[in-house]
């Protein structure tokens, strides 16, 4: 290989990396956003391309032309790469909007990109839009229900709440019978804690 | 339904425990009575036709085993939200009564008891209704690009679900082509794996997942069909009752039927 300033080439060492960085995590947990990386990787696209455009003027001959397809690839695969964890990365996104709801809490906020922020902000809008559409919660009951009423603790004081049955006021270690349907945002809030009624 | 509002939940529910076990029964000979056992198999608690209710499940249990998307059941959905909706006001409208007139009794108790199992069976029903949409957006979120880009796909959507398949999209190549962006000229498309390729219709093909027709899932025929032309060309003979383990793409057809002349289990 002829050596050229671009010394950085992995040909894609780096984003293979970066793929099991985040396929070898906690399927639960959203790893910090490896920014680093990622430029790292972008950076290499460039030093590829600018290998390819050095290398076009002699693509006669077959050498260089193993070596344009070996840059060209190399660029794809990157790519692949990055998709690939973006994806990966979307996913656990989304499911934060299932699980937590709308309230991004500090620690899962801190490990995202902003570009991900964007996107979590958008695709809760979205669902929203969908859920008005429709005119019904998709985040409730994403377990099978048992009862429509639930026994619930109360966590801290968070004032009084109005309810179907007429306002609640949920001070702090008092017990309350609630609709499920009322209750769940507040247990997923963590103001509420289910009791065991099995 | 012989209910009076039509909507026979409770044999729902009795149906599937009492029919199912006997769907696993050993095949086996004619009935002493002359009945068909693989006939009888074919449980009629999983019918179509008893209740909105059923439909639904049954299109939401069929949403979960087909790999690509089927089309909405508006008119079902509606259906049963417009009758759980009513039975919602008439519990509600109950118990206000109930807590007006003050006095107890053992008639108002066991109304009390009926109620309560009433609201059981809404919170169960609306369960349904959500998994149902729910099932759907997962596969529309799956495959996004798929279903935006293939008319078929995108015919089968309800309104609110290719409002959001779009806005998703939307989303989704923001945030990707954000960092997409610094990458050399030519490598920037997200649907496209190099625009400087001669035939960019088929590198774009490459970069959008779709289902897998090919995906293996288990068909039970609910009649004959004496003569089944498979997409290789080959004949079969299918009779009622017979399970088949296949790929989807296989036997897709036999589901297009109204009634279908199979279903997925």
């Amino acid at each position: 290989m002829p050596t050229n300033a671009s010394t950085s080439l992995s040909f894609g060492k780096k984003a293979a990396e970066l793929v099991r960085e985040i396929v070898e995590s906690d399927p639960e947990t959203l790893p910090p956003y490896n920014a680093d990386a990622m430029r790292t990787i972008v950076e290499q696209c460039g030093d590829h391309r600018a290998e390819i455009v050095t290398l076009a003027p002699d693509a006669s001959e077959d050498a260089t032309r193993v070596g344009l397809l070996a840059h060209h690839q190399a660029i794809l695969r990157n790519k692949r790469a990055m998709l690939v964890y973006l994806n990966e990365r979307v996913g656990r996104v989304k499911e934060m909007r299932w699980s937590v709801g709308m309230g991004l809490p500090e620690s899962a906020s801190a490990n995202m990109s902003h570009g991900e922020r964007t996107f979590f902000t958008k695709y809760a809008e979205t669902l929203n839009e969908y859920m008005r559409a429709v005119d019904l919660d998709l985040t409730l009951d994403l377990e099978p229900p048992q009862n429509h009423k639930i026994q619930v603790r109360c966590l801290e004081d968070h004032g009084e709440i109005f309810t179907r049955d007429g306002t609640v006021d949920l001070k702090k270690n008092t017990v309350h019978l609630l609709w499920r349907e009322e209750a769940q945002p507040l247990i997923r809030e963590g103001v509420l804690e289910q009791m065991d009624d099995e | 339904m012989a209910d009076d509002d039509g909507y026979g939940f409770h044999l729902g529910h009795d149906d599937d425990d009492a029919v199912e076990p006997s769907a696993y029964a050993p095949e086996g000979e004619d009935d002493a009575d002359g009945l068909d056992e693989r006939t009888m198999n074919l449980d009629e608690g999983f019918e179509p036709t008893t209740s909105a209710v059923m439909m639904l499940k049954r299109a939401w249990v069929l949403e979960r085993l087909c790999p690509e998307m089927r089309a909405y059941a508006a008119s079902t959905f509606e259906d049963v939200r417009t009758r759980t909706d009513a039975r919602v006001e008439q519990l509600e409208r109950r118990a206000r009564e109930r807590a007006e007139s003050g006095g107890g009794g053992a008639e108002e108790e066991s109304e009390k008891l009926m109620d309560h199992l009433m609201w059981i069976e809404v919170n169960r029903v609306r369960y349904i209704m959500r998994e149902y949409l729910r099932t759907r957006l997962h596969k529309i979120e799956t495959h996004a690009l798929h279903v935006l880009t293939d008319a078929d796909t995108f015919a089968k959507l309800s309104e609110a679900e290719q409002k959001f398949a779009e806005g998703y999209i939307e989303a989704l190549q923001g945030h990707f082509e954000d960092v997409l962006k610094d990458l050399p000229e030519g490598y920037r498309d997200m649907m496209v794996e190099y625009s400087g390729e001669a035939d960019e219709e088929a590198t774009a093909q490459k970069m959008i997942p779709k289902p897998n027709l090919d995906a293996f899932v288990i068909f039970r025929m609910r009649e004959d069909v004496p003569n089944f032309v498979q997409p290789n060309g080959e004949t079969i003979e299918l009779e009622r009752g017979q399970v088949m383990l296949a790929q989807y793409s296989r036997f897709r057809d036999l589901l297009a039927f109204d009634p279908p002349k199979a279903e997925l289990v």
